[in-house]
């Protein structure tokens, strides 16, 4: 018993941590319908400024006081005010995209503000960390482990109070109940909803303070892996249930303690299984848990009564202009190559074969989110399946590096089909977060084997060799060629996919699944299909990206990939093929261009957080911002040239929600009152 | 309806009327098409629907009413495979098809519309015409390796199609941009273009005004004298049932409480408390 508390105990203030972000996910997200990635982010930023302020000689104190009780909330009102507030009627996607746009930028905002060096943890509150203060059965508690249940003690209880009181607790109880039915009362849902943040985001503050000082040095990483376990506490309790979100964030916290004590230390279980528990336990909820499966889907009376998607736009430009553009892009195109492979310095043709290969992985993307309508987070760790199977087959067989990009390719589909099927019945957020804890799962499980990821120094890969002709590194205009081919055909077959019967068939299962079934379409095999594909897709790009760098590790397909890729492309268009082309060649050419800013804006960080803050329009130009520019563009070039209205002018959106399209001849409700009788 | 779609609903019944399409299957010996055999349904505690039985002959109209949350959708969920019947089953051509998923059903005639319509928001009516013929039609595989083009028959298909049910003015619009009564029209043909041996429409009139109500009305009747198809129909409206269907069923919390012609049930006692709350 005594062995079982002593490993038990030690993981409680973990759990603390876990359940503090885990009670603010909850209500953001039960009061506003934001499910906000964004918190890792939020946490990592007041555990940053704390530590910064600790590191200048400023007393925890005062430097808590700032990052927690000044910092946060103020974060909280921002996002809310300046993004959030904005986009509540918004599809599932854009709301997810915007969060993880605000989780991929915010780490990176602050080490472009205060430099990306090394730094340690900062010291706890207000307890000794090395003195033990009592014992608990024979286990020593010392001023961390109490400090940390202390602080979480009180929070909670504030929360649980507030929850329970009349005014602001009963409102937000409402909220969590219906929004819907909250507004109706006429009850000023902004208020509820700006209290929801303020209070979630100081918990969020709160508990990367708490955890900072338990990890040896301070890395958004962690802070990572504290919002998925927070999201499988959130889980336990279907997103819905604060007490449940507490008993899951303490369980998880105990199961890693007793994992850590009971398995032996260098065992497959203790390297493999243990990191992975939240992981998967978030997966295995998301799968058998009905209520969480049917999160879209909610109870909620009023669901019907929420505002459509806006409409998509259909553009229509003057047949000349058209003539005119496409051309010109043509003649760019064969202008580029023909530069690329004659006068363009080597470096530079590295950097856009890269692009290129970018592209390949971009165009998985495409497929699955832009034209499947779901929104995948773990294209990276596909991409690393195509890579890592290439190296392998290279190092141990001796196989043409080629063939074995091949193989990956399969391999990557296959597991992309594999992974397919648990994720059938999900679609949405659900689906999203089992993407994610998928992707962590490969970060946490499988890479760190050497036999999947090679060995901490990198896994070598060769260039190809096909007879006399050779793609090694003095060529690399000709693996520049071998790049564009593989594009070209990738391209070809997106767009097979696209025009043809399979893209109508997802054009109506973003529709309505439901309308699809009832018309003949198999649902599940055409997911399993897009899956698959997509991830051949990735697993292609994955393959050759290994075999241009020479070298890869697992940190070159960690899941903070799959987020900064989907925040890209849906910057640049997640529509069309284009979209991914340009994203790909944007992506490395705009790091490339950054990378002569001196000192820390040169690191690559800036590009990122540029894309990122691209993302955050997703909500209001779901076409890509970067579409949505080039559109206006050709329409003033259009005005100009031609001298004549604008014609298919879009629908003016409103970023609240979409101005349904006015019908002159219809005095009717339009369909999408979805009136329903009785 | 709009001026526009009163035009074109003249139209589509002139298209529907006195043609006939060979070999319809009305009344092909009476014989049954679709038999719900005890089917029970449970929400949370609550049975949606509790131990019904209804009988669907080839080319039939049934009439499905009863008051609001009777269980009429959900017996509809339960026939097209999107709910699972927790006890019971369904029989359809002679087979058992419980564990059917919706698109084979869909596949082997049974088509329906959604009380909440589930119309494709990116597609326009003719797409969605054509993606209905060919979903009923061939697997995913076939799908990953044709073409979008289309082949002169479906386009014939399709446009016959549209014709008939008078969307050809609109057939190259977003459904989106559409008012409600096209958008039913729409959902209609597009369940139609599956080539269903039954159809189950929910409630196609709900929500829409007076003369869009009369055209549903009049295509419904016309549609299914030109294919002969079954049709269960669930429908509010006890004016629109009664021009349409043979018989009705009446259903009241859950359970089938009355089965006949319709005036005889109308007359019965148990059917007048359901819907009037006290026996007239
Ligand atoms: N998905 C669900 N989860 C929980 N309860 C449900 C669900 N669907 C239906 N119900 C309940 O089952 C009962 C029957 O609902 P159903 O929609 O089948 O009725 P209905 O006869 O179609 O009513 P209406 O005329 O209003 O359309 C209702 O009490 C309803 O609240
Ligand atoms: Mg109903």
């Amino acid at each position: 018993m005594n062995t079982f508390l002593g490993y038990a105990i030690p993981g409680i203030p973990f759990g603390c941590t876990y359940a503090i972000v885990a009670i603010g996910l909850v209500l953001t997200y039960q009061t506003t319908g934001v499910f906000n990635f964004g918190f890792g982010a939020q946490a990592f930023a007041s555990a940053f400024v704390y530590t910064v302020l600790v590191g200048r000689g400023i007393g925890t104190g005062i430097s808590f006081v700032i990052a927690v009780l000044v910092l946060a909330p103020m974060l909280g009102v921002a996002l809310d005010r300046l993004l959030f507030r904005h986009i509540a009627s918004s599809n599932t996607v854009a709301k997810i995209v915007s969060s993880v746009g605000v989780l991929v930028a915010i780490p990176e905002l602050l080490s472009l503000i205060f430099g990306n060096q090394t730094r340690f943890a900062p010291p706890q509150l207000f307890l000794n960390q090395a003195s033990v203060y009592f014992h608990l059965g024979s286990t020593p508690i010392n001023g961390l482990e109490l400090e940390t249940v202390i602080m979480s003690v009180a929070i909670v209880g504030i929360v649980i109070a507030i929850l329970h009181s009349r005014g602001i607790g009963l409102e937000m109880r409402a909220a969590v109940e219906s929004r819907r039915m909250l507004e109706l009362h006429g009850v000023p849902a902004n208020r509820v909803v700006g209290f929801a943040w303020v209070l979630s985001s100081t918990m969020a503050g709160l508990a990367g303070v708490l955890l900072a000082p338990q990890y040896p040095t301070l890395q958004a990483n962690d802070f990572a892996i504290l919002l998925v376990a927070a999201i499988a506490a959130a889980a336990v309790g279907s997103l819905r249930s604060v007490p449940l979100a507490l008993a899951g964030g303490i369980l998880l916290g105990v199961i890693g303690g007793l994992g850590a004590g009971y398995f032996p230390p260098s065992s497959i279980w203790h390297t493999g299984l243990l990191p992975g528990i939240p992981f998967l336990l978030l997966a295995v909820l998301l799968v058998a848990a009905p209520r969480l499966r049917n999160l879209e889907t909610s109870n909620d009376p009023l669901a019907s009564s929420d505002p459509p998607p806006p409409p998509p736009i259909t553009v229509t430009r003057a047949p000349e202009l058209d003539r005119l553009i496409k051309g010109g892009g043509r003649v760019l195109a064969v202008v580029a190559v023909v530069s690329v492979l004659t006068w363009v310095p080597a470096n530079w043709v590295f950097v856009l074969t890269t692009g290129l290969v970018f592209s390949v992985v971009f165009l998985s993307i495409t497929l699955i989110t832009g034209m499947g309508g779901q929104l995948s987070l773990c294209q990276a760790s596909f991409a690393g399946v195509g890579a890592f199977t290439a190296g392998q087959l290279a190092l141990h067989f001796g196989m043409p590096v080629l063939l074995g990009i091949v193989v990956g390719t399969v391999v990557a589909g296959i597991i992309g089909a594999v992974a397919a099927l648990p994720a059938l019945r999900l679609r949405g957020l659900p689906l999203a977060l089992l993407t994610l804890a998928f992707a962590l799962l490969a970060d946490n499980v499988a890479f760190p084997a050497s036999w999947i990821g090679g060995p901490l120094t990198g896994l070598n890969v060769p260039r190809p060799q096909v007879g006399s002709l050779s793609f090694a590194t003095e060529s690399t205009r000709a693996f520049f060629v071998l790049a564009l081919v593989v594009l070209i055909l990738c391209a070809l077959v997106v767009r097979f996919v696209q025009r043809g019967t399979i893209g109508s068939y997802l054009a109506a299962m973003r529709g309505s699944p439901a309308g699809a079934a009832a018309i003949g379409v198999n649902l599940n095999s055409t997911k399993v299909l897009v899956f698959s594909l997509s991830a051949c897709l990735a697993g292609l790009g994955g393959g050759l990206y290994a075999s241009l760098q020479q070298t890869v590790t697992p940190a070159d397909f960690n899941y903070e990939f799959s987020l900064v890729f989907v925040v890209v492309v849906v910057t640049t268009g997640v529509r069309t093929i284009e979209g991914a082309i340009q994203a790909g060649l944007g992506f490395v050419v705009v790091q490339q261009l950054l990378s002569y800013l001196p000192g820390r804006f040169g690191a690559g960080g800036l590009a990122i957080v540029l894309f990122a803050f691209g993302a955050l329009t997703y909500a209001s130009h779901p076409e890509g911002v970067v579409e949505y520019q080039k559109r206006q563009w050709t329409q003033r070039a259009e005005r100009i040239l031609l001298r004549r209205a604008p014609r298919g002018t879009p629908p003016a959106m409103s970023i609240a929600g979409g101005a349904v399209p006015t019908i002159h001849h219809s005095l009717q409700p339009s369909a999408r009152d979805r009136v329903e009788s009785g | 309806m709009s001026s526009e779609a009163t035009r074109v609903s003249a139209g589509s019944e002139l298209a529907f009327r006195g043609s006939r399409v060979q070999g319809a299957t009305m009344g092909e010996g009476g014989g049954t098409l679709l038999s719900v055999r005890s089917v029970t349904k449970t929400f949370d505690g609550i049975s949606a629907v509790q131990d019904v039985s209804v009988e669907v002959g080839h080319g039939e109209l049934v009439g499905l009413v009863g008051p609001n949350g009777a269980g009429k959708t959900t017996l509809f969920d339960c026939i097209s495979g999107r709910l699972r019947p927790d006890r019971g089953h369904v029989f359809y051509e002679g087979s058992r098809i419980d564990h059917w998923p919706v698109h084979r059903r869909a596949r082997a005639g049974i088509a329906r519309t959604f009380q909440r319509m589930e119309l494709f928001e990116e597609l326009t009516v003719r797409e969605h015409l054509l993606v209905a013929d060919r979903a009923h039609r061939g697997g995913v595989l076939g799908a990953l390796v044709h073409r979008g083009q289309q082949r002169p028959a479906e386009r014939q298909r399709v446009d016959a199609m549209v014709e008939l049910f008078g969307l050809t003015e609109v057939a190259d619009t977003l459904v989106s941009a559409l008012p409600l009564g096209t958008c039913r029209l729409v959902e209609l043909a597009r369940a139609m273009t599956c080539e269903p041996k039954l159809l189950l429409a929910d409630e196609p009139s709900s929500g829409l005004g007076e003369r869009d109500r009369d055209h549903i009305t009049a295509v419904l009747r016309d549609a299914q004298s030109h294919w002969g198809m079954a049709m269960l129909l669930v429908e509010h409206d006890l004016a629109m049932v009664s021009q349409v269907v043979d018989r009705i069923v009446v259903m009241h919390l859950g359970r089938v409480i009355a089965s006949g012609d319709y005036q005889t049930v109308m007359a019965d006692p148990e059917v007048r408390r359901a819907y009037l709350g006290h026996a007239a």
